[in-house]
């Protein structure tokens, strides 16, 4: 065993040997930032520590944090008692530039659980405004980065329990830290809304989420309408917020089986409140793509990808979240490589904007092929500055600012993305029997920033080009949803009549997939 | 070695399926053993596709290609090879476990060791345990190997192990696993007898499974 101690404050908790002490830190209510995600690239998460923690490794002295007593939470693990240099109430767990709230109005949350962060907002039921609070990461993550994982671990039924707690305690303690600071009573949350994906909501609830695991990926949940909530009480058993927020009704966006959740039945009730019911193709990029499409008769198909989680950063080398020290948008100028930012200083890392922007100009000066793979004579070649290539017999990178590169591998990863999301879009059109120049207007939502790139993003196909559509980026549907729902409370039901209209298809399990997917690994 | 058994080496590479043909034809005419066409040209080729694939140089797309590129190339040698090796290796009972349906790597497994000598029997994905005992028992294959991609699945593995054991048949029977969520360790804890992390091992690994029974 070890432990943690706070300083000055004084709050102490022992862990167990080994663990991380960024898990350490988000268990005692810290509010740390991981924008790399564990990597150690981005040195966010660095405190001042004293006492038995594990080696710093490579990528901890790379970045040079040590030598004022500092380490990465996120790669220095317990060996034994640790002293910690915190100003706990220095870690508000608010976002800057809130607009104000009046105490004395009534108000809703919406809350969206992701894989990866939750993100909470607080929506005036008075005035009909909402804004985001806070994102903190899902504590959940020390069982696994990505649902499936933490579908295995959850099959021990302790750590199951302890998922659900964990996700509990983060709203709970971001929720009322924040209300605390806005000086608003917790009888004024009337409603409290909840959106995710089905395993996310799932383990919220204390669900069984084996079957989500298995093909054919079945959930028998589906609704978690405040009526549907209330009548079961194994539900709202499990639920301590509901203890905490005993005024407000507890409600969740619904979801269509195991890989189509709240990001999908957010997006189609988005998008038919807004009017737009016909001819409309709308994709979820994350880790796992929800897709749909409405054909001209108002027909709604709906799919599934598996993408990994490249878009987010996460399994590029030097890929970080937007945040601060992630370069953003990268462009070319008078043959040379230019990029802007989030923060100041040296950047850190780059974001999924960038790593798009990035493998659109390698693809228009001949860096890479259509297939993906590193051009053969790029040491013989000029390349946009400072763009050098650094070809070692283990591996091949693109070197570009200090020590931020691209590597084959990274290519590869986002090729595993584009072409999942690709063969999943065409095989959708075909199985609705609409052709791509049908569609009139075309939805994009998830993990990436506003600083898309649209004209990059339709460069690398991520989705067929539809010739006759309008773009727009909607941003976190899911979240986006929950907010509606706060405010409208019909909306939920409404979006359970949509998800009952829409007729899933296994795309996976088609035999024509897998032809489809390699062909849509390369670029065009 | 002789050029011409290089070039073929060089087109399996390249994945240069218009040519491969011709050139194992012309390897043919030079009087080269089909043995030594096939070791030194094919089956080198495709190990040196198979390092490119773990440098990222080459991708899923190019090893479906150099299957094809290989496909092209066995009809001239096959017959004279079927002639010449004693007996072709051992028959190998592919699957996908119970409750995962990926087959991509499963596929490639399955056409790297038909190109190289051994009876291919592909039960597809989604497969339960007893589906594959019956084949065991029907074709009298004695390798297996199992693919997995989602870790939710990976007890399905023990289940094919335990399955087999009930039916007195695990010590006759060799077991490989592959798959995005496999390791040596779950080789291990499932009770499998061999673990191949790329699709280019799977020939190795099935030779001295065969060779150990």
């Amino acid at each position: 065993m070890g432990s943690v101690s706070l300083i000055p404050g004084g709050k102490t908790r022992s862990f167990k040997t080994d663990t991380l002490l960024l898990d350490a830190l988000l268990d005692m209510g810290l509010h740390i930032q991981t924008a790399c995600g564990g990597k150690g690239i981005c040195g966010k998460c660095s405190v001042r520590a004293e006492g038995a923690l594990s080696e710093p490794d490579e990528n901890e002295k790379n970045l040079n944090v040590e030598k004022n007593g500092f380490r990465l939470a996120c790669r220095s693990r317990i060996l034994g008692d640790v002293s910690l240099y915190i100003e706990e109430n220095e870690t508000s767990v608010l976002n800057k530039a809130l607009p104000s709230f009046n105490p004395d109005d009534t108000y809703a949350a919406a809350i969206d659980i992701g894989t990866t962060s939750i993100v909470v907002a607080l929506v005036n039921l008075a005035s009909k405004t909402s804004a985001e609070l806070a994102t903190v990461m899902n504590p959940q993550r020390r069982y696994g980065h990505d649902v499936i994982s933490r579908i295995s671990s959850a099959a021990d039924m302790d750590i199951s329990d302890t998922m659900s707690n964990l996700v509990q305690d983060a709203v709970l303690h971001t929720m009322s830290a924040a209300l605390k600071d806005l000086g608003i009573p917790f009888g004024h949350i009337k409603r409290i809304t909840f959106s995710g994906n089905t395993t996310m909501l799932y383990l919220l609830f204390g669900l069984d989420v084996s079957p989500l695991g298995m093909y054919p990926y079945r959930a028998d949940h589906t609704d978690f309408a405040d009526s549907e909530i209330a009548e079961k009480p194994a539900l709202t058993g499990s639920l301590k917020i509901k203890r905490v927020f005993p005024d407000a009704t507890i409600s969740a966006l619904p979801v269509l089986s195991g890989f189509l959740g709240g990001d999908l039945t957010g997006g189609l009730a988005v998008c038919h409140v807004k009017g737009f019911t016909k001819n409309a193709f709308f994709i979820d990029l994350g880790t796992n793509g929800e897709l749909f499409l409405t054909d001209g008769r108002g027909r709604i198909f709906a799919a599934s990808c598996a993408m990994g989680p490249a878009l987010e950063g996460m399994n590029i080398s030097c890929g970080m979240t937007a945040d601060d020290g992630a370069i953003t948008h990268v462009w070319v100028e008078s043959s040379e490589l230019r990029y802007s930012m989030m923060g100041n200083g040296s950047p850190r890392g780059i974001s999924g904007t960038a790593v798009v922007d990035l493998l659109a100009i390698f693809l228009e000066t001949g860096i890479i092929r259509r297939s993906g793979t590193f051009s053969r004579d790029l040491e013989n070649r000029r390349l946009p500055s400072p763009a050098r290539c650094e070809y070692t017999s283990a591996s091949k990178k693109i070197r570009l600012w200090g020590d931020i590169g691209v590597t084959q591998k990274d290519i590869r990863n986002v090729q595993l993305a584009k072409g999942a999301s690709l063969a999943a879009s065409r095989l959708l059109l075909g199985q609705a029997g609409s052709s791509s120049e049908d569609i009139e207007r075309v939805f994009i939502a998830g993990a990436l920033g506003r600083n898309l790139s649209m004209d990059n993003f339709k460069r690398l196909e991520f989705i067929p080009d539809f010739p006759n559509a309008e773009y727009h980026y909607l941003g976190n549907s899911s979240l986006m949803a929950a907010q509606e729902a706060c405010l409208d409370e019909t909306f939920i039901t409404r979006a359970m009549e949509l998800r009952d209209r829409a007729q899933e298809v296994n795309l996976s399990a088609l035999p024509e997939f897998n032809k489809e997917f390699i062909n849509a690994l390369d670029f065009k | 070695m002789k050029d011409a058994i290089l070039d073929v080496q060089k087109a399996i590479i390249d994945l240069n399926i218009d040519d491969i043909r011709q050139l194992v034809q012309t390897c043919l005419d030079e009087g080269i053993e089909p043995l030594a066409i096939f070791e030194d040209g094919i089956s080198k080729g495709l190990e040196m596709v198979g390092e490119q694939f773990e440098d990222g140089t080459y991708f899923l797309a190019d090893l479906v290609m150099a299957g094809e590129v290989v496909k092209e190339a066995m009809p001239l040698l096959m017959e004279k090879l079927d002639r010449e090796s004693s007996a072709k290796k051992g028959k190998v009972i592919l699957a996908t476990v119970n409750g995962d349906i990926h087959e991509i790597g499963k596929n490639i497994v399955g056409m790297l060791l038909s190109v190289n000598g051994y009876e291919v029997i592909d039960l597809g994905v989604d497969v339960p345990p007893e589906k594959i005992l019956e084949e065991v028992k029907r074709s009298g294959s004695r390798l297996v190997g199992l693919s997995v991609l989602l870790s939710t699945m990976v007890g399905s593995i023990k289940e094919v192990v335990d399955t087999l054991t009930e039916a007195g048949l695990k010590d006759k029977v060799k077991i490989a696993i592959g798959g995005a969520c496999t390791s040596e360790k779950l080789k291990k804890e499932m009770g499998a007898d061999a673990y191949g992390e790329t699709a280019i091992q799977a020939v190795k690994i099935f030779d001295e499974l065969q060779a150990s029974l």
